[in-house]
């Protein structure tokens, strides 16, 4: 297979389910006819954009639910899935949260920027984390002044957000004597609190001594580090701490940070895992890139290995995924607005990650809670027959189809791959019973798809 | 109702570890034998998540042995918690040192229970060089050894797997599974809240027979499969099994102590002490549950810690913490099962000594000994482990480790337990912290 053979249904459907929010079959089929080249360079093809965000902002709850409304329909609008699902990933990478954002206005002015630059050059990237407003709250940078340091931010900076605690060798990539001379480093930044997001440098914020970092290391760097000038321009590569991350080598000599990234790129759009082969390839080629985030994801779309029979079914869908994606595939009419209650149950409230580190994956998704508020889901969306309740969805059914056609019509639809023992379960459960109205017919239909969204089969991709 | 069809689930898997039994090595019951025997113990694990600055929770009142009280107002002008407000909530000498200890003013009800010899404090717990990162620190606690393999597994989750029998024997609430409950066999429920935990009734599906779509689900949840679709088929007929039976435990309208809590410690301490006296009723169907496991969030106080005022920061944190641990404390007594039950607050380090701002907006970085809590009839009150040294910090600021976590799971596992810790936590063998009687 090379990338300028024609996709085919299953690999478009792992293309639209990973590299955006599934779709419906007939987009599916479009796709299919493609070359992997066409159908990733048509997905990368929408222009950045700084979509602004939900508009007027309520106090409390219902202004969270507008926001994660907001987000949720344009993360179901086919055209905008990669931009959509790179902004959902900035989002788990570099979180900020409800619960500690007092002004919502940050987090939504902070989505649009990753919005902006989230398949931009990660160096301008992790600039413009470090200095927005949200971050500066969420991990105290703004608290983060000469003579009372704080440290919050400056240990994520390098623990999540970069280089990691360890390298592949076990050897640690820092030392605590580095989280506080970086966090010297990165101090001074302060907010205006109106609503224009006026983040600046601040005189007496700034710690203008001699810092040192990665000490007896051939990157170390030493002198009056830190990242922008009281004029907002950036400094120089030695004196720059963020400059310093991109030159970090681990104990083998190899581009921490690249690593890093590839590896957590990697686990978000393919597998939990990544073949030490494939990490040197995307590693170097985003090293080589300049560390452009799109050249990155291209090469990763366009991968043998991620394409793979071990990258299927290899990771569990998150909550986002599973209810976009059901949606989508059955072509399911909604307004959203009940879907944020939905995902919090099932775990995943947008613009409010549990905690620094993000959301946690794979199983952590289903824990038994979880998995009910899924199968609540299912039943709420194939019941669904008014937008009143939240949903309406209309089950195709050829007619006179026999059980056994009625199950393979709806597996197709949602692109669903079963067992012979599985499908015969389900058409079981179509052709148990005896035959009555037309209604007990719709009943048992819906209730398929019920079945169908709750299988195991549904929640992993 | 789908109630009734998840007992019948409930009823089949009790069967079914019936005739497992007899299969464990620790002391630890199926839930068959729970039934039989619903008088065993119950370890109920509560994580403040962030890094609990224990300094601020155990405060020294004095100089005595070493100049504590003298640096710590010193390093902390404006998060130390005056002497004056610290008096009436003395709780003796730390061992060793001598100097004079008393608990957070919001810690008023904890105090009570202290006074009742209900209350272990251990000082300076953590491990040597553990890491500063809240998740490699969370790790050792969680997996209870330093090393952490490429599959680890909790704790928690070696003691249940030794007797694991398909059933789940443990709760972690708020969601997800604590990470203390990694298992290889053993099962683990994650829980939100008991009173959602059912599958939905729709008028809509109730069509000729209600019970028909949950058994198909339950038959398609049957088949075999590979990968991590068939980890998530073990979840799903866990949840299938389960679901119905704890969703039926009244959680409410009992005369808790705990009625008015509505989310977060003190509603998963009320759900907790309602399955509790479930069982104590109805030994005959007991839950079989052993361990339950809450998180509090926010502990994490780098910014705006505050020392003594309630209604933000640490403060808030502990008030509620208190509050709640009594509460639980005088339902357990109240459906008389708290000779049986002991209750672990842990974290996963203590914070910097020197404060990091000033004003309302002081914080503090984190750190690295911190201190554990145990609350019970079983628990040998009174000040357990060294108190670290104001005057001796390690080179980044932080207080040494003077206890071993492991000391403290030692003794729980040995002692009240009824297990081997050496089969549990590698690195030993461990002597087990004298705090269980």
């Amino acid at each position: 297979v090379s990338a300028n053979d024609r996709l085919g249904v299953r690999d478009a459907w792992h293309l639209l389910r990973r590299a955006g929010f599934g779709a419906h079959e007939s987009e599916v089929n479009q796709y299919a006819a493609l070359s992997r080249a066409a159908a990733v360079d048509q997905l990368l093809a929408v222009p950045p954009e700084s979509a602004e965000g939900p508009g007027t902002y309520l106090a409390g709850t219902k202004a969270l639910e507008q926001m994660q409304v907001w987000w949720l329909r344009r993360m179901a609008t086919p055209r905008l899935r990669l931009q959509e699902k790179m902004t959902l990933f900035w989002h788990d990478h570099f979180p900020s949260a409800a619960d500690v954002i007092n002004r919502f206005e940050a987090l939504t002015e902070q989505n649009a920027m990753l919005r902006l630059r989230g398949l931009g050059s990660f160096r301008a990237l992790l600039r413009h984390v470090t200095r927005n407003r949200a971050m500066l709250q969420y991990l105290d940078g703004a608290e983060n002044r000469v003579g009372a340091v704080n440290e919050n931010y400056a240990r994520e900076l390098m623990e999540l957000f970069t280089l990691g605690p360890n390298d592949d060798a076990g050897a640690p990539n820092y030392q605590q004597l580095d989280v506080a001379g970086l966090a010297r480093a990165l101090t001074g930044f302060t907010y205006d609190t109106g609503d224009e997001p006026v983040v600046r440098m601040s005189h007496v914020r700034y710690d203008a001594g001699s810092k040192r970092l990665f000490a007896g290391r051939s990157f170390e760097r030493a002198g009056n580090l830190g990242v922008e000038g009281f004029d907002g321009k950036p400094f120089a590569r030695d004196t720059n701490v963020l400059f310093a991350m991109f030159a970090h080598r681990d104990s083998l000599g190899r581009p921490t940070l690249a690593r890093f990234l590839v590896r957590k790129l990697w686990r978000w759009f393919a597998t939990p895992e990544i073949d030490g082969a494939v990490l040197d390839e995307l590693a170097g080629a985003f090293v080589r890139s300049n560390y452009s985030v799109k050249a990155l994801v291209r090469a990763l779309l366009v991968h043998d290995a991620f394409y793979s029979q071990a990258a299927r079914s290899s990771t569990t869908k998150t909550p986002v995924d599973f209810a976009i994606q059901a949606v989508l595939a059955l072509g399911a009419q909604t307004d959203w607005l009940r879907a944020p209650a939905f995902l919090r149950r099932m775990g995943m409230s947008l613009f409010d990650p549990p905690g620094v580190e993000g959301w946690p994956d794979g199983a952590a998704w289903l824990s038994a809670s979880r998995y009910l508020a899924r199968i609540e889901l299912a039943q709420a969306l194939a019941s669904g027959r008014s937008t009143a309740d939240g949903f309406r969805f209309a089950p195709a059914a050829p007619r006179g189809a026999t059980p056994a056609a009625l199950v393979d019509v709806a597996l197709r639809q949602l692109g669903l791959e079963v067992s012979a023992s599985v499908r015969q379960g389900l058409i079981g459960h179509v052709s148990g019973g005896s035959p009555g109205t037309t209604s007990w017919y719709e009943m048992k239909l819906r209730g398929l798809y019920v079945l169908l969204l709750s299988l195991p089969e549904y929640q992993v991709h | 109702m789908s109630a009734p069809i998840s007992r019948r689930g409930f009823l089949k898997g009790a069967a079914a570890s019936a005739a497992l039994a007899g299969t464990h090595v620790l002391g630890w019951p199926t839930r068959a034998e729970a039934a039989a025997d619903p008088l065993g113990p119950v370890l109920v694990l509560v994580n403040l998540a962030g890094g609990n600055d224990f300094l601020n929770t155990v405060i020294p009142l004095d100089d005595v042995g070493a100049p504590q009280r003298s640096r710590y107002e010193s390093l902390r002008p404006d998060l130390a918690v005056p002497r004056s407000l610290l008096s009436s909530l003395s709780v003796g000498r730390a061992p060793g040192l001598g100097t004079s200890l008393a608990l957070h003013p919001s810690l008023d009800e904890l105090r009570f229970l202290y006074g009742q010899g209900r209350v272990a404090l251990v000082l300076g717990a953590g491990l040597t060089g553990s890491s500063l990162s809240h998740f490699e620190a969370e790790k050792a606690w969680f997996f209870g050894q330093r090393e952490v393999l490429a599959k680890p597994t909790g704790w928690m989750g070696r003691l249940l797997d030794a007797d694991a029998d398909g059933m789940p024997h443990a709760v972690s609430f708020g969601g997800e599974v604590s990470r203390t409950f990694d298992a290889v066999r053993a099962e683990a429920l994650g829980v939100a809240s008991l009173a959602r935990f059912t599958l939905p009734d729709d008028p809509l599906f109730e069509w000729r027979d209600g019970l028909q779509r949950e058994e198909a689900l339950r038959g398609l949840l049957s088949q075999p499969r590979t990968g991590i679709a068939a980890q998530v088929a073990r979840a799903g007929r866990l949840l299938i099994d389960q679901a119905g039976f704890l969703s039926g435990i009244e959680t409410r309208g009992w005369g808790s102590r705990l009625e008015g809590e509505e989310f977060g410690l003190g509603l998963e301490l009320r759900e907790i002490a309602s399955i509790l006296r479930h069982d104590q009723q109805n030994p005959a169907a007991a839950s079989g549950l052993r361990c339950f496991h809450v998180r509090v969030r926010s502990y994490d106080t780098h910014t705006a810690q505050g020392a003594t005022d309630e209604s933000f920061g640490q403060p808030e944190l502990l008030a509620q913490l208190s509050r709640c641990l009594l509460g639980f404390q005088q339902d357990l007594q109240a459906i008389g099962v708290s000779g049986r039950v002991i209750t672990l607050v842990y974290s996963e380090f203590g914070r910097r000594v020197a404060q990091n701002g000033s004003g309302r907006q002081a914080g503090t970085d984190h750190g690295a000994a911190g201190g554990m809590i145990l609350v019970g009839d079983r628990v040998v009150g009174g000040v357990h482990g060294l108190m670290p040294r104001l005057d001796r910090l390690d080179a980044h600021g932080n207080l040494a480790v003077t206890t071993d976590f492991r000391t403290v799971y030692a003794a729980l596992i040995d002692h009240f337990l009824g297990g081997d810790h050496r089969s549990v936590l590698p690195g030993g063998p461990f002597t087990p912290l004298p705090v269980i009687r």
